[in-house]
């Protein structure tokens, strides 16, 4: 399988510095990098597990109370929001990058997280303010956290704004030959 | 993660002192203060030492409501004139530096 990757990678390296100039062909380009990573039925394929978290928390959070100590609904809006940013991440990280684990928050919102140790790990959480709010760890070399606005109606702007994530997303996955950037 | 004391609008996390107490005492409290609330019981439990949380500059008020054991951790950090939705990122640091120091225990 990884054999497989590499080949591809090099067949097809000439896309991409294709500048897209219009937008349809903008659509196309981020259609083609989300199918370039998706690997169906792969270990890279983050739709299965994502797919099945978004489902139960559509089925368990989103009414108020969920969990029983008062939390808020996971609204619709905050879900598609999440599978926005998700999805946008999905395209811009290199292929081999592990699925988040999809948190519902008592305070509405859902955490993006990945963990490699118990000191190397990143969150994002997602609410339906128009804002990322982020935190990380990175074992010896310390922790980041902040926020930063994201308009997630404008697939361009929402990755633009993702580019400080994926970043640090390199930082917890580095490169290999297996996980190649795109 | 803390939440917002609806009365005094405190930041809180709603914890249980386990030092002391048998495996069926802890459950024995969730069954009693928390899955009756919830729609499914809790199938574990995080587990980790007072120090955890001391070192992040936290402590506890250990107010014995609803239940002896019952405590909350204070001291997140606060500002009056900033949203919720801007100071997240601190409470997400700290818990995550805390959490590195606690187990997970599932419910047998």
């Amino acid at each position: 399988m990884s054999l497989a990757i590499t080949v591809g990678d090099s067949r097809l390296s000439g896309y991409y510095d294709y500048e897209p100039v219009s937008h349809s062909s903008e659509l196309l380009t981020r259609k083609w990098a989300q199918e370039r990573n998706y690997l169906k039925g792969s270990a890279s394929d983050w739709f299965p597990t994502v797919d099945a978290a978004f489902r139960v928390t559509r089925d368990e959070c989103q009414m108020a109370g969920w969990d029983g100590q008062g939390a808020l609904a996971i609204t619709d809006q905050v879900i598609a929001i999440t599978e926005k940013v998700v999805w946008a991440l999905f395209a811009l990280l290199p292929k081999g990058t592990p699925a988040p684990d999809l948190i519902p928050e008592a305070d509405g919102e859902i955490c993006i997280s990945w963990s490699v140790e118990t000191d190397r790990l990143l969150s994002l959480s997602i609410g339906a303010h128009g804002k990322i709010n982020f935190a990380g760890q990175f074992g010896k070399e310390g922790g980041i956290h902040g926020w930063q606005p994201i308009n997630a109606a404008s697939p361009s702007a929402l990755d633009e704004s993702l580019q400080d994530a994926a970043k640090y997303l390199g930082r917890l996955y580095p490169p290999t030959v297996s996980r190649r950037a795109v | 993660m803390p939440r917002r004391n609806p009365t005094n609008r405190r930041l809180e996390t709603s914890v249980c002192r386990s030092s002391g107490l048998t495996e069926d005492q802890v459950w024995t409290i969730c069954s009693g203060y928390f899955d009756v609330h919830a729609p499914k019981p809790a199938i574990g439990r995080g587990v980790g030492p007072a120090a955890a949380v001391f070192a992040e500059k936290l402590a506890f008020d250990a107010d014995g409501k609803p239940y002896p054991e019952h405590a909350n951790i204070i001291g997140w950090f606060d500002a009056a004139d900033t949203p919720d939705n801007e100071l997240k990122h601190f409470w997400m640091d700290q818990m995550q530096r805390i959490a590195k120091h606690f187990s997970y225990m599932p419910r047998r």
